[in-house]
């Protein structure tokens, strides 16, 4: 389990997290949603260790936080991350030197699932198939847990298929994940758990599928309630 | 360990691929620079003193009278030797600041990745201070390589009576640069050499100081590489300040400013350690 | 296959009406072995843990059966299979009668529309 206890964080003067806390299940795709600016890429960042906190604790797996934690947990950020420069196989080989989880059978599988060329150089790629690159390097790592950031943001609707098909492959098998997006209806089907995030506090946080059971309510009804009170 | 040793030389030696064409690029400069000055500074020192002699009606003794002779010296003393060594001094200095913010900036960062290495940290740090370290040992092994190569190709253009052969030793201690960067004793290189690492800790620590706490952080930083230089300069004033010339030997002056810079690189260290841990920002 | 999801239902439920009918009309047939968790969630996009959901209802309901280490498979038993199909007709007969409960129209001309509605799909389909 991936805790977040309590979670503060100024930049500056501003707050940007106002004591943040929820819990993503490993086998469980949560969701933190919100509209842009309300803190989700910060807390990402947090979880990764990426930007400090002043307050607050994050634990995986009931650990605190470590350079070993990286072979448990891996980010893909909202932004390419690996030299222009370099081409794929390159990309593969850097991971490949410092992983110890790094699984070449899946990185593998994942280049024919995305249909991408290894000698490619990454800056020569459309901003989808870049996008489909960090994919890969993020998820060819055998970590119990991936955290993804706007994973569908400003690409193309059969790039987000083909990304969206990747939650319920086996290329996520039964890893925790947590992705932020401000578009849910995309993923809606897909997702067990939903934080909705209000300017740096959580609103509410629930499983879709009992507020549909339960209540009878769609994820979008539901923040329909959260925001509009 | 042993893992982790093999991981901090992978990062050296990507860090160094990342360089090369930088360092490739200076060391270009260095070379064609000084071959063109080794062919080109004698040549015209021998025009001149062609030029001299017939103008003035002077023989070879009349001349070396009034005017020096050539020595590799002469070679070394000209701008393209002196030009291309303060580029690549310059180069590296730019470059021991690039390093570190071209991870932030540009469309791909790359910070990122380096951040989420499952390593510790600090060897990112250690891994960019090797890399601007080897980078700045090779431009100077160059240039002394060609100090070297200057006795094979000048002295061949000037006429054996005009030329005086001068040792390279002493071509490097009567050579305003040089003498600095490439001293006799051993005292005197290792001394160097250990400021140029306390400046570049310094500096690198005043660049994670800013990386962490942009504006605040920057004037963090200075008054940071401040306090570092008071610190390591105030022991050579400590006959001044007590007016008192007595005071202290010379040589404990010297072990004052050597503790002085060793407490200021484990502070750079464990600060950069702690900045990089705690407080680095993406 | 295709199923095209509401967002107000328990999706699991979905599924299980959805495997329900390919039961019933045969698509799935009695000991067919059932698509795996993974490979069903990727087919209708959408949450593994979903798709075992259904199937855990389903198991307990005896509609599909699982040995140790194989794949599930649809039930065999004729009377399961019986019940399944009344209790769907019953089902599209409750919605039906409880459709047209407000319009003014005797059984009879019910069962003749019925009678060449049911023609029409045969000989259509």
């Amino acid at each position: 389990m991936l805790e977040v206890k309590d979670v503060h964080k100024k930049f500056g003067r501003k707050k940007v997290l106002n004591g943040v806390s929820f819990t993503a299940q490993k086998g469980d795709i949560t969701c933190l949603l919100g509209i842009n600016g309300v803190g989700k890429t910060t807390i990402l960042n947090a979880i990764m260790n990426l930007t400090p906190i002043q307050k607050g604790s994050i634990l995986i797996d009931e650990q605190p936080q470590s350079p070993d934690m990286y072979n448990r947990i891996a980010f893909i950020p909202d932004a390419a991350i690996m030299l222009p420069h370099m081409t794929i196989k390159e990309a593969m080989a850097f991971m490949q030197d410092y992983y110890d989880v790094w699984n070449e059978k899946r990185a593998k599988d994942l280049i024919r699932f995305f249909r991408l060329k290894t000698s490619d150089k990454i800056q020569d790629l459309s901003k989808g198939n870049q996008a489909k690159v960090s994919l890969l390097v993020g998820l060819a790592l055998d970590v119990d847990y991936i955290l993804m950031d706007e994973p569908f943001s400003g690409i193309d609707i059969f790039t987000r298929e083909q990304i969206s098909e990747v939650f319920s492959s086996h290329l996520i098998a039964d890893r925790g994940v947590i992705i932020t997006t401000h578009e849910i209806s995309d993923i809606e089907h897909l997702i067990d758990k939903v934080v909705l995030l209000g300017d740096g506090v959580i609103l509410k946080e629930f499983y879709a599928e009992e507020m549909r059971e339960q209540e009878g309510l769609s994820v979008v009804d539901v923040m329909r309630e959260v925001y509009n009170a | 360990m042993k893992k982790q040793l093999i991981h901090f030389i992978r990062l050296v030696n990507f860090e160094f691929e990342r360089m090369i064409k930088f360092l490739f690029g200076i060391i270009a400069i260095v070379i064609v620079s000084n071959l063109i000055g080794s062919i080109i500074v004698p040549l015209s020192y021998m025009s001149e003193a062609r030029e001299t002699m017939s103008l003035e009606s002077l023989n070879v003794t009349q001349f070396l009278e009034m005017y020096p002779s050539f020595s590799i010296s002469t070679v070394t003393n000209s701008l393209w030797i002196y030009g291309p060594l303060a580029l690549g001094i310059s180069g590296f200095l730019f470059y021991s600041i690039y390093i570190w913010y071209r991870e932030w900036l540009g469309k791909n960062t790359f910070v990122y990745r380096l951040l989420m290495l499952p390593i510790p940290r600090i060897f990112i740090f250690f891994s960019k201070l090797f890399t601007v370290f080897i980078g700045i040992f090779s431009l100077l092994s160059i240039q002394y390589v060609m100090i070297r190569l200057f006795y094979f190709i000048s002295p061949s253009l000037v006429s054996s009576d005009l030329y005086k052969q001068v040792d390279v030793s002493e071509v490097i201690s009567s050579h305003r640069a040089f003498a600095f960067l490439f001293p006799e004793s051993f005292g005197l290189f290792a001394g160097l050499y250990s400021i140029g690492l306390v400046f570049l800790l310094v500096l690198f620590t005043g660049i994670l100081l800013e990386r962490s706490f942009r504006i605040t952080g920057f004037i963090y930083g200075i008054v940071y590489a401040v306090i570092s230089l008071v610190l390591i300069v105030l022991p050579s004033f400590i006959p001044t300040i007590f007016k008192n010339q007595y005071i202290l030997y010379p040589s404990e002056i010297l072990l004052l400013i050597i503790a002085a810079a060793i407490i200021v690189s484990v502070v750079s260290i464990f600060l950069s350690k702690y900045l990089l841990e705690k407080k680095i920002t993406v | 296959m295709n199923l095209i999801l509401n967002k107000r239902d328990p999706i699991y439920l979905q599924v299980i009406q959805f495997l329900k009918q390919e039961i019933i009309s045969d698509q799935l047939h009695p000991g067919q072995e059932m698509p795996s968790r993974r490979q069903l969630a990727q087919d209708l996009k959408i949450n593994p843990n979903t798709v075992q959901r259904a199937y855990s209802e389903m198991e307990a309901e005896k509609l599909i059966y699982t040995e140790p280490n194989r794949p599930s498979k649809v039930t065999e038993d004729p009377i399961l299979l019986k019940q399944l199909k009344s209790e769907w007709v019953n089902q599209a007969v409750k919605d039906f009668v409880n459709a047209i409960r407000t319009v003014d129209i005797s059984i009879e001309e019910v069962t003749t529309m019925i009678q060449s509605e049911m023609n029409h799909t045969q000989l259509g389909g």
